[in-house]
């Protein structure tokens, strides 16, 4: 497998926090909770295809627009929706996302929300995400530092990225965003 | 997210960081890696989540090489007059180092060549210069914390408002005050001194904080235990007060946010808090106050304020 780890690195810093809102906007637009998963999964795979990430200025939009191209194959595929209606639908909450100085700034701060989940973990996970974040451990030397087996640090690393991971799989729990959660409103409003 | 391929990519992207990837355990990957895209995406992801506990302040990996800048501070000595040059030149002027900045609220993570870890905090400047004789850095504002690779040869010294701390093997922070400098140690000792008082270094070890000051006509030190605070909360993305007025409590905050607090009123001010928040909640901890002294919190724009 390529080492992608630029595309890997630029995923972690620009794509995972808007998570939560793609996901509450394809249960918006009347996806079923396991469909989301599966765009979701498969959004994710096709970022993992980009040979660069140079030429993305916009993360967020980049990321609903693939998610948004699964969405309208599995509306043909599935046949069930009106299709004209459903992508008006998306096409109208697509709109606009250029990434405002607000949300440039909330953004840096939704990062320090995994904080959060890595001060919650019981504390053998924390400890050992936190070698790893803080003095850049390796698996190996965070086992010998702690005396545990390589094994026992994998498992604790593995249960700590799992609860990082799902953190941005709720969609209720939106990372707050002030002008997100503005437009958010109108659009609520429009809908009435 | 649909539990068996989100779990079983979790793994895998767990053993990948090790590397230590068995044949077996690579054609294995591969096999399921070709079985769906959903398999694909759902690894990538989990690897983005590993590399996103790693980049809290990380560098990124796609930089190369940190920006080279050239220290300026000599040719502004030649303009001084040469004898400023020939002193300069005897410390720190003539050395070219790696910059790293953060902006308002980043925290930065930073390894070095030989080992070490340096945390560089919201709001700060930071140059390396590891030499042949020593690692020199300089603190040129805000603060940083130093995990110390061991090499008996090459002191680490960090430099910052003309005090100097210097280690061989430990953990500490710096941090630039208004007219003085603060140490935190968190492993081993530390010995630190000031640039017109080399004679005059101070001892700090392990639990302790030491305040210098940089003030021409207080060469005072003072060093004390850290005791129930925890100075380096900031490393975990909090702030943590004990004690703490509500004055230094909202400036530590506004240390990290875009989001000033302002408290309006003296008698909200000096009452104490003790309690942990996160820091880039400035919000929260304004409620707690109004709750705790009964004033109110109002937002003006980009500022709480909090008065009686």
């Amino acid at each position: 497998m390529a080492d992608k780890r630029e595309a890997v690195q630029w995923v972690a810093v620009h794509i995972l926090r808007h998570e939560p809102s793609l996901r509450r906007w394809l249960r918006r637009t009347g996806v079923q909770a396991s469909d989301i998963d599966d765009i979701v999964q498969q959004t994710y795979c096709k970022l993992s295809e980009l040979d660069s990430v140079a030429h993305i200025i916009d993360a967020r939009a980049y990321f609903f627009a693939t998610a948004r191209s699964f969405l309208l194959q599995r509306l043909r595929r599935d046949r069930v929706v009106h299709i004209q209606a459903a992508s008006d639908q998306i096409d109208n909450q697509a709109v606009d996302q250029a990434p405002s100085p607000e949300r440039m700034v909330g953004a840096r701060s939704e990062l320090n929300k995994v904080f959060e989940v890595i001060a919650a973990l019981p504390k053998r996970y924390r400890e050992v995400i936190e070698l790893r974040r803080i003095e850049g451990l390796s698996q190996k030397e965070t086992a010998k530092r702690l005396g545990l087996t390589e094994k026992s640090v994998e498992n604790s690393l593995a249960r700590g990225l799992k609860a990082i991971l799902q953190s941005f799989e709720n969609a209720d729990r939106d990372y707050p965003c002030p002008g997100e959660e503005l437009a958010e409103k109108v659009r609520n409003v429009g809908q009435r | 997210m649909s539990a068996s391929v989100e779990d079983t990519a979790i793994r895998w992207a767990v053993r990948i960081d090790a590397q230590d990837l068995s044949d077996h355990e690579q054609r294995a990957l591969d096999g399921w890696l070709r079985q769906d895209s959903r398999h694909r995406g759902a690894l990538f992801r989990a690897r983005a989540g590993l590399a996103l506990v790693d980049g809290l302040g990380a560098e990124p990996l796609a930089e190369p090489h940190p920006a080279v800048r050239r220290w300026v501070r000599a040719s502004a000595a030649i303009a001084a007059g040469f004898a400023g040059l020939l002193a300069l030149s005897l410390s720190w002027s003539l050395w070219s180092g790696q910059q790293y900045s953060t902006d308002l609220g980043e925290i930065r993570r930073v390894p070095l060549a030989d080992g070490s870890v340096v945390l560089v905090n919201t709001d700060s400047d930071l140059e390396v210069h590891y030499g042949n004789k020593a690692r020199q850095l300089r603190l040129d504002a805000g603060e940083a914390w130093f995990k110390v690779a061991k090499d008996r040869r090459k002191p680490f010294i960090v430099e910052a408002d003309g005090v100097h701390v210097q280690a061989t093997g430990t953990a500490f922070s710096v941090r630039r005050r208004e007219q003085a400098v603060e140490i935190v140690v968190t492993e081993g000792t530390v010995r630190a001194w000031r640039d017109d008082q080399p004679g005059r270094a101070i001892a700090v070890s392990a639990g302790n904080t030491a305040t210098i000051s940089t003030a021409a006509d207080r060469p005072a030190a003072s060093v004390a235990p850290i005791g129930n605070g925890d100075p380096l909360a900031w490393r975990q993305g909090g702030v943590a007060l004990n004690e703490t007025t509500v004055f230094d409590a909202a400036a530590e905050f506004n240390r990290y946010n875009p989001v000033k607090i302002d408290v309006a009123s003296p008698q909200v001010g000096s009452q104490r808090m003790t309690g942990y928040f996160q820091i880039d909640r400035p919000d929260e901890f304004s409620q707690a106050v109004a709750d705790v002294t009964g004033a109110s919190v109002s937002k003006d724009g980009n500022k709480y304020i909090i008065k009686m």
